[in-house]
Formats: structure tokens, sequence, C-alpha cells
């Protein structure tokens, strides 16, 4: 993850193990946004949580159990030329 | 290079050579030799009269009026370049041609420096070749007439299919749709914005152009057909924003109000552009993998990053997941197109090719245009999967992916850029 400000927000991407979190995720998503995020958009079907966080706060995130991964989010674009 | 003449025009293809001002000599001449030594003792061509063949070893500039020529007057019959051949190890095993190198005391990566070369040498050839058809070799012009068909329908032959892609939802995730297009009065089309800070409906023209090509109308007016699945109903899911782009929130949004919606099928021309040595996003796998058990297909657009034959890019995300289709481009002439990225990263493959060159389509406001890009490819790929998935209900997710790459027509281009081949239509 790029160096920023210590206020700085980024947006994320986080990932919950859909075999150990089972029956979990909603819960899993609570603790996430205890910890920081904000704006938090659940994909239960997926085990995906879509949110913005701190900066500073994306290593508590990690830390719950049952997340496998938080990434910031990448820019996609159209394919045409 | 390897030159085969027709049948009966060899003795006048050699004449041709020799008053080109190269040396020819003929396997005949060396008949009663004890050993023959691999150049036929100096000279520019051998010529192997038995099979009707000629391999050319020097002055690549100096033969192309004469190729020109000959190919004109149906004398020569196919030109490809001289491959390299190496034994293989014992039981099947490969030897590895870097320990060779190794060995002998050079550092450089060969198999990368013959890739290089092949693909500078094919592309020499396309510019002094008239368009051919790779699959089968031959030098024949492929062409296709637009009159009732747009080029892309005719060559993944959709005009001979009796589907439609009724009863089936494809979602597009891309810049919207302007549902108020002509070519779509009457069409079931189910909206739904993503993207922030931007508009409902397509201000792009992305999304519009793309939707076309995977269910444009049957009989469009004043344009050729230009879409597959003409009777499948639209989901457009706006998760690009107005200025083409967006990013995981918005599109895994989208992915998600796709399944929820029963898609069977998900079309998304979009990509980040990956570097060599990257690992595929494991969300978009797991995102993959969970729709692909749900029933439904994802395919992804390979990305537009190459500039080949130089620069092949590899396939950006989300299509280099393992569990979404990746989608190459081709041009009309069934070559790969150059910007189309190719599997370059281990276990990141292009699974399949499609038209994405000089593509004619919808764009808002009542319009039509041509577009290039892996973009206009994809679309392709979801149209037929409705076409698949409305001939067999048990056609979706994973069987539907296999279905498609069985049906694919190979062509002589290496996996790495068109993956099992070209896309086909079923014919019912």
């Amino acid at each position: 993850m790029k160096a920023a400000p210590p206020g700085h927000t980024v947006d994320v991407t986080v990932r919950v193990d859909l075999g150990k979190a089972a029956g979990r995720f909603d819960e899993i998503v609570l603790l996430l946004e205890g910890l920081g995020l904000a704006d938090a958009a659940p994909h239960p079907r997926f085990g995906i949580v879509n949110g913005s966080v701190p900066v500073t706060q994306v290593a508590a995130l990690r830390g719950v159990a049952g997340v496998t991964s938080v990434r910031e989010d990448k820019v996609y674009g159209a394919q045409a030329r | 290079m390897v030159m085969r003449f027709t049948p009966k025009a060899a003795g006048t293809g050699v004449r041709h050579l020799e008053a080109g001002g190269f040396r020819v000599a003929s396997s005949r001449d060396f008949k009663s030799a004890t050993a023959v030594q691999s150049d036929f003792g100096g000279a520019d061509v051998q010529y192997f009269e038995r099979f009707g063949i000629a391999i050319i070893r020097r002055d690549g500039e100096r033969l192309k009026p004469m190729l020109q020529k000959a190919m004109e007057q149906k004398v020569v019959a196919a030109v490809r370049p001289e491959r390299v051949y190496r034994v293989l190890g014992e039981r099947g095993v490969e030897v590895d041609p870097y320990s060779l190198q190794a060995s002998a005391g050079r550092g450089v990566a060969v198999p990368d420096y013959l890739r290089g070369y092949r693909d500078a040498v094919n592309h020499l050839v396309d510019r002094m070749l008239p368009d051919g058809d790779p699959s089968d070799g031959t030098a024949g012009v492929e062409r296709f007439d637009e009159a009732g068909f747009t080029w892309g329908l005719q060559a993944i032959k959709v005009p001979s299919s009796a589907l439609t892609g009724a009863g089936i939802k494809i979602a597009v995730l891309d810049t919207g749709f302007d549902d108020s297009h002509p070519d779509f009065i009457g069409r079931s089309v189910t909206q739904k914005l993503f993207a922030s800070q931007s508009v409902s409906n397509d201000v792009h023209g992305h999304g519009t152009h793309c939707i076309g090509t995977a269910c444009g109308p049957q009989r469009p007016t004043g344009v050729p057909r230009y879409g597959v699945a003409y009777d499948a109903e639209i989901y457009a899911g706006k998760v690009l924003g107005d200025d083409g782009f967006g990013t995981d929130r918005s599109i895994i949004a989208g992915m998600d109000w796709a399944v929820e919606q029963g898609c069977q099928i998900i079309s998304m021309s979009l990509g980040a552009a990956t570097s060599v040595g990257d690992q595929p996003n494991d969300d978009y796998e797991q995102i993959g993998q969970v729709c692909l058990d749900a029933g439904t297909l994802i395919v992804a657009a390979a990305g537009n990053e190459s500039m080949r034959p130089g620069k092949i890019q590899p396939i950006g995300s989300p299509a280099n997941a393992t569990t979404i289709m990746a989608v190459a481009a081709v041009g009309q002439t069934l070559r790969i197109a150059d910007f189309s990225c190719g599997g370059i990263n281990s276990g990141q493959e292009v699974d399949i090719a499609a038209p994405g060159v000089g593509v004619l389509s919808s764009l808002p406001g009542g319009k039509h245009d041509r577009w290039n890009g892996t973009s206009m490819a994809t679309p392709h790929v979801a149209g037929v999967a409705a076409l698949i998935a409305e001939s067999d209900a048990k056609y979706r997710g994973w069987t539907l992916w296999a279905r498609l790459l069985q049906l694919a027509r190979p062509l002589n281009l290496p996996a790495r850029d068109v993956g099992k081949g070209l896309l086909q239509a079923p014919r019912r």
C-alpha cells in the first residue's frame, strides 16, 4: 500500500475466507466497522466487503479473524481504443 | 523462408527465383552424393523437387518483388518462416533450453530470443503477403461482405445459428446504456447505476457499443446486423463512470447485482493493466468461483496494452483470474490484434479470441460506429454464450465455459494469444 499522510483515507476491498468464516460474515463486517471501516458495502455472496478506512487502520482490519486480505482499490478502464 | 509451389508450377517457381538472382540448388543434383551439406554447397535456395518445396536462406527483401509476382500468378501456394526444431529429452521430458545455454557458457534466454525472432519474421510475412487464413496455412484471402451482417458476426458463424438468446439474461457492466436508441425499442432492459459522480445514462458510449454487440437487434435500420443474441434480456449495470473509469467498489457491486438478478452471463469490457510477474487478484478469483458455482459465467477483456510484434503485455485484471474467461481480439484477417494482451504470466491465460477490430455497433443518440479493442471482442463471447445457454439448460457456469471452448475454431496462432481459438456460435 502506498505511503500516505496519517489521516488519509483509502478505498479498500476486504476479502473474507468463505470457508473459515462461514456464518460469521455479518459479525466480521461489524468488527471491521468498529475498527474504522466506513461506508461499508458488504457482499456476503462473494465474501467481500468494500469500504474506506484511514490508512493507519489497514493493518488492524487484516488482523480480524476470518479476513484473508485487505487491498487498496484499483481503477479499471474501458478497453476500447 | 519455406516456400511451397502450387502443383505443376514448381518449375516456373524455380525459374522465377533464378530470374531474381537467387542461386538454386536442387535435391536432384545431390542424388548420388554420399553426404549433402546442410546449405547445399552455399546456394541461396534449396529446392526439394519431390515435394515442390524451396527453402530460401538469404535476402528476404530481394525476395519480396519476386514473391508478390509469383503469388499473383498462383505459382506459389504458401510461404512461412522456417522453424527451428530441437530434440526432446528421454521419455517425453523436454530438455530445458536455459540449462543448454548455461552449459554452452552463454547467459542468453534462448526461448525469449527465439520467440522474438519468430514474431518479427511473422510480422514481416504479414506485411509481404496478402491476408490469408491462418488456420490452414494457405495464402487465400478471407474477405467479408458486410451487406447483411458485420464481419465479426460472420466470422463467428452467427448468421447460420437458429438461436436468439431468448430467455437468457446478459449483464453488461460498463458505462451504462442508451435505452432510447431506436434499435432497442421494445427490448427488455433493466438498468442500475453503481459508479459514483455520474449520471445514470450512457454519456461515454462504450456501454451502448458493447451491449449492441452482445444483444443488438435482428434487423437494425440502415446498418448490417451487428448483435449476437437479439432476444436476450439486457441488464446494464453502470459500473464505469461518465469518464470510462471505475473502481473495485462499483464493479463488485455490479457483479453482485447481476448474480442477484439471475443473469447467466456477465460481460465486463474493462480492465486494469498488470505487469510481468504479477499474480492474479485473489478477490476476483473468489468472486469468479462463486459466480461459476452459481451458474453465472463472467467474460472479461484481456486488455489492450500490447504493441505487437515487439511488445506483448500480460493480461489485465480481472480477466487474468482463472475463474474469469479472458477474451483476446482478432482482426478481419483473423490475426491477433496488435494491441491484444497475451498469456505472459504463468497461469494467466487467454481463453478465447473474438472479433475486436473495426467492430460496428450502436452508440448513444441513435448512432452507430466502428470501434477497436478487446472491449469489442468480449461482448461477442457474451452473446454467443447466451445462444449456447438458450440451447440447453445444462449449459451454465462451468459447463457453459467448457462448451464455448469446445466449439472454438482452432487458429494457427499461439495459445498465448488466442487461447483455444476463434469463438464460434452453435447452429442450434
